[in-house]
C-alpha cells in the first residue's frame, strides 16, 4: 500500500475517532443529570419551553386556538415538547462531525451556526406538521414521529455536512508559501 | 567562454524552487483533505435513498419475519454474556400464558421478555419493539453499503464490518436492559453502563447515525484490491 493511501485511511480512521471523542463528550453534558429542581433544569424547562413558544407562533398561522402551558401545545389536540424533541442529538452530532474534519477554525464555527440554524429551523416544522398529523392523520403520528422525521433530520444533517465539508475544500485560500513558479 | 552574469544567475534561482519551497508544497497539499470523504455520485444517492425507502417502508408482514431473527440473536447474547442470571429470560415471538389480554400497543415487531424458569426473580412478560432499535440500523447499513461506487468485494467485506458493528451494539442494547431487569439485585445502574446506554442506545437519532458510522469505519478500513498501485 502506498504511503498517500495509508495516510488517508489514518486520517479517515482519526476523524471518526474524533468524532467519536467530541460527540460523546457534548452528547454527555447534555443528558448529564442535573438536579430535580436544580438551575440547570429550570434553565432546561425554559429551554424547552421557548420551543414550544417558537412552534406554537407557527401553529397558531394555522390554527387560532393553539395556546402554549410551559412546554406543551394546547389546542386542537395536545403536544409536549420533550427533552430530545429539540433535535438536539442532530444537532450536536452535527456540530461534533465539523469540528473533528479537518478544517480552519472560522469555517468550522460558520458551518455549526449554519447548520445547527438549519436544523433547529426544520425542527420547528417537524413539531408543526406533528401538530397537524395527530389533528388530521393520528394514527400516522407514531410512525411519522419515530421513523419518518428521525431519518430526515439525520439525513439533513449529513446532506449539510457534505455540503459543508466540500465548501471548506473549496474556500480554503492558496497556501501563501507556494513557490513564485507555481503560480505563473 | 562568457560567464553568466549576476542578473542571469538569480533569475535562475527564482526558478527552480528549492528544497525548503518543494517541501512546503509538499505539506500545503497534506494538510488539505482532498479524498477525506468519499465522492458520492448522484445515481450512488438515488440508489442508497430508493434502497433505504424500499426496506424501511411499513410492508405487511415484514415484521413478522424480522421477530425470530431478533428472538434467536437476543436468546444467543443473553447465553453468551449470562444476563439473567438464574431467571433464564427469553425473547419470544408470543407473550405466552402469562398474558392473557393483548397488550395494548403491541404490533407486528413486538417481542416479548420473559423468565423461562430457574429461581431468579420472575417478571411480567415485557414487551420489546425491534423495528427502530434492532431492524432499521441493519437495513441502513445494507443501503449504504449496497449503493456505494465500489467492486463487489470490498461491498461485501464493508457490509460483514458494518453489520458486525451493528450486531454489537444490538448486544449491548439486549443485555444491559437484560441485566437490569432480571437481577437478584436490582440496584441503580452504574455511571458507565447509563453513559453507553443513552449514547449508544437511547438517543432517537442513534439508530440513524449508527449505521452511518458503523459504514464510515468500514469504509476507511477496507480499500478497493483495483486502486492498488
Amino acid at each position: 500500500m502506498s504511503r498517500w493511501s495509508k495516510d488517508l485511511r489514518r486520517a479517515r480512521l482519526r476523524f471518526a475517532a474524533a468524532f467519536v471523542a467530541v460527540g460523546g463528550a457534548l452528547l454527555a453534558l447534555y443528558s448529564f443529570p442535573y438536579s430535580e429542581h436544580g438551575l440547570g433544569e429550570a434553565g432546561f424547562a425554559w429551554y424547552l419551553g421557548a420551543y414550544a413558544r417558537v412552534a406554537g407562533a407557527v401553529i397558531h398561522l394555522a390554527d387560532p386556538t393553539v395556546r402554549v402551558l410551559g412546554a406543551e401545545l394546547v389546542g386542537r389536540t395536545s403536544l409536549t415538547i420533550a427533552k430530545n424533541c429539540d433535535a438536539m442529538d442532530v444537532n450536536l452530532l452535527l456540530t461534533a462531525a465539523m469540528i473533528a474534519f479537518p478544517a480552519p477554525w472560522r469555517r468550522r464555527l460558520l458551518g455549526i451556526v449554519a447548520g445547527v440554524g438549519l436544523l433547529s429551523v426544520v425542527n420547528v416544522l417537524r413539531i408543526v406538521t406533528l401538530y397537524q398529523i395527530n389533528i388530521h392523520a393520528p394514527r400516522a403520528f407514531e410512525f411519522v414521529h419515530a421513523e419518518v422525521f428521525p431519518l430526515a433530520m439525520v439525513a439533513l444533517a449529513v446532506g449539510a455536512f457534505g455540503l459543508w465539508s466540500r465548501w471548506s475544500r473549496q474556500a480554503e485560500p492558496a497556501p501563501t508559501d507556494t513557490p513564485a513558479h507555481a503560480q505563473a | 567562454m562568457r560567464k553568466p552574469d549576476r542578473g542571469a544567475r538569480a533569475r535562475l534561482s527564482a526558478a527552480a524552487p528549492t528544497w525548503r519551497e518543494r517541501r512546503g508544497v509538499a505539506l500545503a497539499a497534506e494538510r488539505t483533505p482532498p479524498a477525506l470523504l468519499p465522492r458520492w455520485p448522484a445515481r450512488s444517492i438515488a440508489l442508497c435513498l430508493g434502497l433505504a425507502l424500499l426496506l424501511l417502508a411499513p410492508w405487511p408482514g415484514s415484521g413478522r419475519l424480522f421477530r425470530p431473527v431478533f428472538c434467536a440473536f437476543g436468546n444467543a447474547v443473553i447465553v453468551v454474556v449470562g444476563a439473567g442470571g438464574d431467571s433464564a429470560p427469553r425473547f419470544s415471538t408470543e407473550p405466552g400464558e402469562a398474558l392473557t389480554t393483548p397488550a395494548a400497543g403491541a404490533t407486528d415487531w413486538t417481542v416479548w421478555l420473559a423468565a423461562s424458569g430457574g429461581h431468579g426473580p420472575s417478571r411480567p412478560p415485557l414487551p420489546l419493539e425491534t423495528k427502530i432499535l434492532g431492524y432499521t440500523p441493519l437495513a441502513l447499513s445494507l443501503a449504504l453499503t449496497l449503493s456505494f461506487a465500489v467492486s463487489w468485494r470490498r461491498k461485501l467485506r464493508m457490509l460483514g464490518i458494518g453489520l458486525a458493528l451493528l450486531l454489537m451494539r444490538l448486544a449491548i442494547a439486549i443485555a444491559l436492559p437484560v441485566g437490569r431487569a432480571f437481577s437478584l439485585h436490582p440496584a441503580a445502574p452504574g455511571p458507565v453502563s447509563e453513559l453507553v446506554w443513552y449514547l449508544l442506545i437511547d438517543l432517537p437519532a442513534m439508530s440513524y447515525v449508527a449505521p452511518l458510522f458503523a459504514w464510515w469505519i468500514a469504509f476507511a478500513a477496507t480499500k478497493d484490491e483495483s486502486a492498488r498501485p
